[in-house]
């Protein structure tokens, strides 16, 4: 039998039963919309996390801290000696300080950091509003709250305090034996210009050099060390941990995120598989019924030459068809679905002040895969009911009413 | 020495073996069929003639028994020999036609070929080709199921033949179908059979069409009783000289062709007994009453025709007698008449002195007919009596005992001879009206 007649031969029901054909079609879509539904939600999800923190420095920087037992430091020198390793493009560090600051009258307790401005990159640290400072001089006055240092003032907005003035009253490292803790005052007068999304940690960011001018640092709490590439990333992070460093690196938080995301959509999937596992079954059911309907034509047809194998070609051809057509519509459906959903939650959230998200995502390659998959779950199907159908005596079959 | 193309031999087949329900379809029969002949499988319902064929064409294994086409066994086939064995050896069709309903009459008999891998082109011309033979060509574009039945079958008759099969199986093709088509479909039959010289085998359980083939298997019970040459045909089967001799015991199985060889030979001695014209004469003199009832030949013309000899194809009856039958038929049509003119009356609750008078006219003729003999005063009651069983309201029996009753307890006093058959040349009066 030649392919063209094979598919005509097993797309005839779309003619003779059209109603019952697209309604197992779209049986088979309910079950696979449900599949792509969920699963396109676990990717939306894995997107917005990863989106909100990762940058492309993020991913490649590492971040030093000291141990806790203090036996090395992050100090001048080991900021030099991470800068002059193999593969290290760059260096970042961040000294922080107790501090006050004053706003409106109002002073509450902040931690103090000064960093350059690469921090921002290289710690992947968004902004709520407003931009981060730069290196530039004229930047030397200006300075970054995150969200939650604002509710020490009852700022609900971030737009509110950008361009507004602050002080600080910083209370250096206490000297080891002095006991007495003096505070000293940041000369100069500070303007907030961004406000960081962090709603977790109250703290302040200032430029590095405006610190360092008053204050005298001499150790570092964090640096971010900037890898060349992310094969590297590895070798430069043994390098400093043989140093007595502490390491963590965003790229292994991605990695769990990923593999946590991976379980979620397995577990999502799994609900949608026994979606899918019902309308198979449905299908199942559809073809068997077809099969007795038919079991006179098969007889005729086994003789008039059609040899078993064409039988069963037939009627496995007919339930990757449907199968297949299936998929399509659980897509259109699912796709249709997940965007629906999502543009009703954007509605509500932006009207709470929330900010729109893309809650479902519907990757390329996925699809696909749902696309070869339910023609998959088709054939399976058809298995059963083929194999049957190509086994039955010719006279069984002509006879049976 | 012609060989033949189907060779059975004690085709035993057992539906259920061992079981409960077990049938015997085939009591190992043995038969012969030679190339391009014409074979009828004839017998009642239930007599093993479908099993035949369908073990002929290899879908209904043997029990026991061997059944050979063109010297090979189909039952020792792999699947790639039997797809081969049927769309090159055999065709077929059915009763029902089996058309596909979800396909164009053209893809319908194009299918074999669609099976057979050959290109839309070819198989579209050859579909074509034949659908224009058989006079179907016009449909090719509709679904099967918005033709006729006959146009379906002749259809199926095409689809059978696109593969150019060797021999063509038929299972009561014209069972499903009104006589016209029937009859296109049987000519069709004959015609593959003597134009494309294909051997045709056919189940039916109608007598009407045993004159188209060559011989005749008929089957009763699971057992081939007997098998009867055509005389009509020429026969293809070589039959030795005095081997077979073509006896009135054939020539009545063709006038009833569900008796048993022992009931034909009953038939043959009481035709003997009680008529002096032979079942030939009889066929032949039914065909021209007939004719004659209905209104076809005129009084003369049916008397000569009865007067043709047997050798004018007549039934050669002399004149004199011509004469009386043609005069009894009259009489009996036109007392017909008057009884069925009483009856539609009486149904449709008309009265009307015409209405004695009918009963008057009835009464005369059976009086006339069976010489009876009634006193004047015993006319009324008489009449009284034929009314009662022209409206239904006695039967037959009533009718008879109370003409035989004598006068004194309510009766006629008629002869027990008389009474018999006066009822029964009446019942003959009013059945012939009822069916007028």
């Amino acid at each position: 039998m030649r392919a063209g007649d094979a598919f005509k031969l097993s797309t005839r029901m779309f003619k003779t039963n059209p109603a019952r054909t697209w309604l197992t079609v779209l049986g088979m879509g309910v079950g696979t919309s449900a599949v792509v539904m969920l699963v396109g939600l676990g990717f939306g999800l894995q997107n917005i996390l990863l989106e909100k923190i990762v940058f492309g420095d993020t991913l490649l920087s590492l971040t030093v801290s000291p141990p806790s037992t203090n036996a090395v430091v992050l100090d001048q020198d080991a900021i030099t000696k991470f800068k002059t390793m193999p593969d290290v493009l760059d260096v970042s560090p961040l000294a922080d300080f107790q501090s006050l600051i004053t706003y409106n009258g109002l002073s509450a307790n902040t931690d103090l950091q000064g960093v350059k401005a690469s921090y921002f990159k290289y710690a992947g640290i968004a902004m709520a509003a407003g931009q981060p400072f730069s290196d530039d001089p004229k930047d030397k006055n200006n300075i970054i709250l995150s969200s939650a240092a604002l509710q020490l003032f009852g700022v609900e907005d971030p737009k509110d305090i950008l361009g507004k003035n602050v002080s600080f009253r910083v209370i250096p490292n206490a000297v080891n034996g002095s006991g007495a803790q003096e505070q000293v005052t940041l000369q100069g007068t500070f303007t907030v210009t961004g406000v960081t999304n962090d709603v977790a940690a109250i703290y302040a960011m200032i430029p590095l050099d405006t610190l360092s001018a008053q204050i005298g640092i001499t150790s570092y709490s964090k640096v971010q060390v900037r890898a060349a590439s992310s094969n590297v990333l590895n070798t430069v992070q043994t390098a400093i941990i043989a140093d007595g460093y502490q390491v963590s690196a965003l790229s292994k938080t991605v990695e769990q995120a990923n593999q946590i995301f991976g379980g979620i959509q397995i577990v999502l999937a799994g609900f949608g598989g026994i979606a899918l596992i019902v309308s198979a079954i449905g299908m199942f059911n559809t073809m068997t019924v077809t099969l007795l309907e038919r079991t006179g034509e098969i007889g005729v047809m086994r003789t008039i030459g059609a040899s078993p194998r064409d039988i069963q070609f037939l009627f496995l051809a007919e339930a990757v068809v449907v199968g297949f057509l299936g998929g399509m519509t659980g897509m259109g459906i699912g796709i249709a679905g997940g965007l629906i959903i999502n543009y009703a939650l954007n509605v509500v959230a932006t009207h709470f002040g929330g900010t729109a998200v893309a809650l479902f995502a519907f990757p390329g390659t996925f699809l696909l895969f749902i696309t070869c998959f339910s023609a998959v779950v088709g054939f399976i199907t058809g298995i059963f009911p083929a194999r049957r159908a190509s086994s039955i005596s010719p006279l069984e079959a002509i006879r049976y009413k | 020495m012609l060989e033949p193309i189907i060779k059975v031999n004690n085709l035993r087949i057992v539906y259920n073996e061992g079981r409960a329900n077990e049938y015997y379809a085939l009591r190992g029969e043995s038969l012969e069929i030679f190339p391009r002949e014409y074979i009828i499988l004839f017998g009642p319902s239930g007599c093993g003639k479908s099993t035949l064929l369908y073990s002929l064409l290899g879908i209904l294994p043997p029990s026991s028994g061997e059944v050979l086409v063109k010297g090979e066994n189909p039952y020792k086939y792999d699947w790639r020999q039997m797809v081969k064995f049927q769309r090159s050896t055999v065709g077929i069709i059915y009763q029902s036609f089996n058309l596909i309903p979800s396909l164009t009459v053209k893809d319908n008999v194009a299918l074999p070929l669609i099976f057979a891998s050959v290109s839309p082109g070819e198989r579209n011309k050859r579909a074509m080709q034949l659908l224009k033979r058989f006079g179907v060509d016009q449909h090719a574009d509709k679904f099967g199921t918005n033709l006729s039945g006959g146009q379906m079958q002749r259809v199926a008759v095409a689809r059978s033949l696109v593969n150019d099969p060797e021999i063509l199986f038929a299972d009561e093709p014209v069972g499903n179908l009104d006589s016209i088509s029937a009859g296109q479909v049987m000519d069709t039959l004959e015609e593959i059979n003597m134009k494309d010289q294909k051997t045709v085998i056919l189940v039916t359980h109608d007598a009407k069409l045993l004159p188209y083939a060559h011989r005749v298997y008929y089957l009763k019970d699971g057992t081939v009783e007997r098998e009867v040459a055509n005389p009509e045909k020429k026969q293809i089967k070589q039959i030795d000289p005095g081997t077979s001799i073509l006896s009135e015991i054939e020539k009545l199985s063709r006038i009833y062709p569900y008796a048993t060889p022992q009931e034909l030979r009953v038939k043959s001695i009481v035709n003997f007994l009680t008529q002096d014209i032979g079942f030939d004469q009889i066929e032949r003199l039914e065909k021209n009453v007939g004719a004659f009832i209905d209104g076809k030949l005129t009084n003369q013309g049916f008397v000569e025709r009865l007067a043709k000899g047997i050798d004018e194809g007549g039934p050669e009856i002399s004149k004199d007698r011509a004469e009386i039958f043609k005069e009894k038929i009259n009489i009996i049509l036109k007392e017909a008449r008057e009884i069925r003119s009483y009856r539609d009356n009486f149904t449709a609750k008309v009265t009307s002195p015409r209405q004695a008078e009918r009963i008057a006219e009835v009464r005369a003729e059976l009086i006339r007919e069976c010489a009876m003999q009634l006193p004047d005063e015993a006319i009324p009651r008489f009449e009284e009596l034929l009314k009662f069983r022209m409206r239904g309201f006695i039967q037959q029996e009533d009718f008879r005992r109370r003409l035989e009753i004598p006068p004194e307890e309510g009766g006629l006093g008629v002869a027990p001879d008389t009474a018999r058959t006066a009822s029964w040349y009446l019942e003959k009066l009013i059945g012939q009206g009822m069916y007028l």
